[in-house]
């Protein structure tokens, strides 16, 4: 079995060996790759890295409808507006229920002749439990074949814990509206879920397997939020678009609204960044340097600057949609669905809320318009900007780049292991067991009460924590004289080997989350085993740790890990996000696996690496 | 040591099918794992049919041999069908793998490897249990199993063709190289070499040529393929299975996407282009099989290898069976790993694509974020690593025989 692999250090000793000399440099070539991946992401925003954004699809016709939800729409906005207002006002002052306010939101629906339903819905974990009941209505498209729908949802707690009474009344009153139109040729869905989040998800899932009132196969979802109560003008309108697991909606879709609010001057914002805003190269560069630069240059700077933090940003929420927070479109993920969030900011400008809808009209004007489910443009991109993105083709490299470095670090260390006889059957079965163990105990997590969870944990962080410090204080282990043991520079070979090969294919699917992983455990093809590593293992060790990064990542957002864990259980449970999985089934066996392998006793591992050079 | 080994891959395949009943169900959706000519959906299909008394070749669906139909309706008169279809499958593996320690038996004393070098300590040939347990847990041949791909009694009847051709069972080799060629209809192109296998390793010394033996055993074979095809024509009923199974492996007509090279060409070309291109495919399986059985008929089991990898590499509807058994023979000569030139390339083209081509496979069916395109580079990657295991077999092979392996100038990566 070990021949299956490298015979270079076997033919180095018979002293033939052409062209080994460049196995030494195996280590830095790792470096190298892997800091040019994480510099691949500043080369990105530069200006001629990117592209811009263009409507692929030929069906869309991207704001060419004439709109007309205007003025005289205005008047059932801001009636519906009251109702809704009222409505929240008396639930929150306890004279009407839950099960009131939904009778009258879907009477409110019923009344423009739609086919309503709702949708009880619940995400139970023992005693707790996060419920609430959807309501949606059906409108049937006059010259449709009843097989295809796009959906309209105004979720009634919008992602920052609102009343969402703007979106909700922008949605009544188009339903109302849209129905007097007759061009429609796909069903059109309005849905009112509880809240953005599980709630939305609950109804989504629940339309593919068990709703008796449904509206055929979902071509595109728009989710409208609109939760400034006071003001009926707005200034800018953002897009949310992040979906779960790190999938996003056909580039085409974003497009077209992007184009629908061009049309109308309204501008268009993601990641609440703009290309011109000030960003921290202007604010925090001393005056001396700026003038320097000059102020095209300085032009020139902040504008790359405020792009590379609208695709850092882009990531993030890549990252952690679904988990920590939930505007409304990831819900579609996973069902073949491209789906957005528009959502109304400011309370000024020049715009009113029957923009917002015409938005929401001219979009579902244009999805309205497909032959095929969207599929022409791309779904792998990063935006950014509204208009500017750049895709898999560009940005993949970065990521694989980082991947890469593993199995580089593999090779050398298969390459240069001493000469002993070890058991490759046994690296395996540490490796197996130490992937087993993790997975185990983060699977056995999900499934015991939340109460629990906190203790299993805490031993977990105290565990974890002493293991550096027991793999520096410990003695290493004596070899066993009566089998061979196992070699520890293949155990890590395997793992790097195995990492580099499950992150790269998490790469394709989820590129933030693989970035990220990544180049947050870049630094275990650093470990070495030995004692004379001992120090830059332990530094290792620490900085690779994944609780090390819940703790960090908890210090930055003002919470516990223990929240940060619970709101990844949670994110699996009712969304079905698999990052837990990833955390327990691929980071801290990996790690587990560091520890091991770096308090594992070797003989003058130095001499491995130095004595390569030396020539026989 | 074999009886434990064959022992412990029973009781794995028999936990499979009776603990975790879904797992074949789920495997037998991934089309690395099963295609239209070896899926257990459609030999379900095909069985349903056939006890209904409808021909099952009707409906375009079922394209395996009505062998399979016939096994399974005799061995379910004794017992209920699932078990019976369990059985065999069960059975199919332990006469793989104990047909494959056996011809590794026979292997290590017959195949010789001359090496010059003194200082190189030529590597042992792998004992016959290291060689059974190889083919009942390599994970390819495993999901196989566990998806309960029809090819495991194709691999079944080619193992046993090697060991009953290294005993020099003239008539049991000829037999089941016509059972093999029955089932997949590319064993036929083995055939020469499998009357070099024999001749090499009859125990008394043989007063006709290689070229009059040969031709004796081609012709056994065919007689026995006829015998077999007749017998088919028994169980199905009527001679439609000809188009339906060998049809359809001819001229790949089903284009459910699969590992191969030819469903993606094919879906892309213009009608009036297909017969010529299917030609052309048919031919690179076919081609290689005369320069490997001359170069090579003095390793007729080398020969034999390279030949499977060629075929798993080039016919229309492979999958992991046949890459399993090409990797499964592969350790008969672990003597040439030293002088492999790419060995971890190779490795890696295929460890990563191996990877990579289910996720695109998601990515593309269940996401929809990908598309053909993504699922189609990998299979290329694939095709890649697997071409580069074959020439570089072959590469070592030749400097073994030219030169002992004592070239200095050799470097492997």
């Amino acid at each position: 079995m070990s021949r299956l692999g490298l015979e270079i250090y076997a033919k180095w000793r018979t002293g033939w060996v052409y062209g080994t000399r460049s196995i030494g440099w195996l280590p830095l070539l790792s470096l190298l790759v892997s800091v040019i991946g994480a510099l691949w992401l500043a080369v990105l925003p530069l200006d001629g890295q990117y592209r811009y954004t263009y409507v692929s699809e030929n069906a869309l016709l991207p704001g060419q409808a004439h709109t007309h939800f205007r003025e005289s729409e205005w008047n059932h906005v801001r009636a519906y507006k009251q109702e809704i207002q009222a409505i929240v006002n008396s639930e929150a002052g306890g004279h009407i229920n839950e099960q009131e306010r939904i009778s009258h939101v879907r009477g409110y629906l019923a009344d423009i002749g739609l086919k309503t339903s709702l949708h009880e819905w619940s995400v139970d974990h023992f005693s707790e439990s996060y419920n609430g009941t959807n309501v949606y209505g059906v409108m049937h498209a006059p010259r449709g074949d009843n097989a295809e729908a796009m959906v309209l949802v105004a979720p009634w707690i919008n992602q920052d814990g609102e009343h969402n009474v703007g979106g909700i009344s922008v949605l009544i009153a188009l339903a109302r509206y849209l129905k007097r139109w007759s061009v429609w040729s796909k069903n059109i869905v309005f849905v009112i879920p509880s809240d953005s989040g599980f709630a939305l998800r609950s109804w989504v899932t629940a339309y593919h397997t068990s709703l008796a009132l449904t509206a055929g196969a979902i071509e595109g979802a728009i989710v409208l939020d609109y939760p400034e109560a006071s003001s009926e003008h707005f200034d800018f309108m953002e897009v949310f678009y992040e979906g779960l697991n790190g999938q996003l909606p056909n580039l085409d879709l974003i497009n077209t609204a992007v184009i629908a609010a061009s049309t109308e001057n309204l501008a268009t914002v993601i990641q609440g960044v703009t290309e011109d805003d000030e960003s921290f190269v202007k604010k925090y560069m001393p005056e001396s340097l700026k003038e320097f630069f000059g102020n095209q240059q300085m032009d020139v700077l902040n504008r790359y600057a405020n792009r590379l933090k609208i695709m850092l940003s882009g990531m993030t929420r890549q990252l952690t949609t679904g988990i920590s927070n939930s505007p409304g479109s990831e819900a579609f993920s996973g069902w073949r669905i491209d789906a957005i969030t528009l959502r109304a900011r400011g309370t000024t400008g020049p715009f009113d809320i029957t923009t917002f809808g015409r938005m929401a009209e001219s979009t579902l004007r244009s999805i309205n318009n497909l032959l095929e489910h969207f599929h022409q443009s791309f779904f792998f991109y990063l935006l950014l900007s509204p208009t500017k993105f750049v895709s898999i083709g560009t940005y993949l490299p970065g990521a694989v780049l980082v991947c890469a470095s593993f199995p580089l670090t593999a090779i050398y260390l298969y390459a240069t292991k001493p000469n002993r006889s070890t058991s490759l059957v046994k690296s395996f079965f540490i490796i197996i067991a130490v992937f087993g163990a993790c997975t185990t105990i983060g699977g056995v997590l999900t499934v015991v009460p939340t109460s629990a969870v906190g203790p299993v944990l805490t031993s977990l962080f105290v565990i974890s924590a002493c293991l550096p410090i027991l793999s520096v204080v410990a003695p290493s282990p004596p070899p066993h004289p009566a089998s061979a043991p196992a070699e520890p520079n293949v155990t890590l070979a395997i793992s790097l080997l195995l990492h580099g090969l499950v992150t790269t294919a998490l790469a394709t699917i989820n590129f933030s989350l693989a970035m990220v992983l990544g180049l947050l455990t870049v630094a275990f093809n650093f470990i070495r085993p030995g004692s004379a590593h001992t120090k830059s293992n332990l530094l290792i060790l620490i900085i690779t740790c994944p609780w090390t990064w819940l703790v960090a990542v908890g210090a930055v957002l003002h919470t516990s890990p223990f929240d940060i864990l619970q709101m990844l259980l949670w994110s699996l449970r009712g969304n079905q996000v698999w990052t837990w999985q990833v955390l327990f089934g691929l980071w801290l066996p990996q790690w587990v696996l560091a520890v091991i392998v770096s308090r594992s006793s070797t003989p003058a591992p130095a001499q491995s690496t130095v004595g390569y050079f030396r020539k026989q | 040591m074999e009886v434990a080994t064959l022992a412990c891959g029973a009781i794995a395949r028999i936990v499979v099918y009776h603990l975790f009943p879904s797992v074949p169900a789920t495997l037998d959706g991934h089309v690395e794992i099963s295609t239209p000519v070896t899926s257990f959906k459609r030999l379900q299909e095909g069985l349903y049919l056939y006890k209904q008394g409808i021909d099952p070749y009707d409906g375009g669906i079922f394209h395996q041999s009505p062998l399979l139909l016939g096994a399974v309706s005799a061995v379910s008169k004794i017992v209920p069908e699932t078990i019976a279809i369990n059985i065999l499958y069960v059975l199919a593996d332990l006469t793989a793998a104990w047909a494959l320690a056996q011809t590794a038996q026979r292997a290590a004393t017959t195949i010789k490897y001359v090496f010059k070098k003194k200082d190189t300590k030529e590597p042992l040939p792998f004992a016959p249990w290291i060689i059974a347990a190889i083919y009942l847990f390599n994970p390819l041949l495993f999901l196989s199993s566990a998806a309960k791909s029809t090819a495991v009694f194709n691999n079944a009847a080619i193992c046993y063709t090697l060991a009953a051709a290294t005993h020099g069972h003239f008539l049991t080799a000829a037999a089941s190289l016509a059972l093999a060629t029955n089932l997949s209809y590319y064993p036929i192109y083995l055939a020469p070499l499998v009357s070099l296998l024999l001749h090499g390793n009859s125990g008394t010394p043989l007063r006709t040529n290689k070229a009059q033996y040969g031709f004796r055993f081609c012709l056994l074979s065919a007689s026995y393929t006829a015998a077999i095809l007749l017998l088919s024509q028994a169980i199905a009923g009527s001679w439609n299975f000809l188009g339906a199974v060998y049809g359809t492996i001819l001229t790949g007509r089903d284009l459910t996407p699969n590992i191969g090279l030819w469903w993606y060409f094919f879906t892309e070309m213009f009608d009036f282009f297909q017969p010529f291109f299917t030609g052309v495919f048919q031919i690179h399986v076919f081609l290689y099989a005369a320069p490997i059985t001359l170069r090579f008929s003095s390793f007729p089991l080398f020969a034999i290898t390279l030949y499977l990898g060629l075929v798993a590499l080039f016919k229309a509807y492979p999958d992991t069976a046949d890459v399993g058994i090409f990797f499964s023979l592969v350790p008969f000569f672990r003597p040439l790993f030293p002088l492999l030139r790419y060995p971890i390339p190779a490795f890696l083209a295929l460890l990563y694509s191996s990877v990579l081509l289910p996720t695109f496979f998601h990515m593309w069916i269940y996401l929809g974020s990908g598309n053909a395109n993504f699922f189609y580079a990998i299979t290329l990657v694939y095709a890649l690593g697997m071409t580069v295991c074959i020439s570089d077999l072959t590469w070592a092979m030749l400097r073994l025989e030219h030169d002992g392996g004592e070239d200095p100038n050799l470097s492997q990566i």
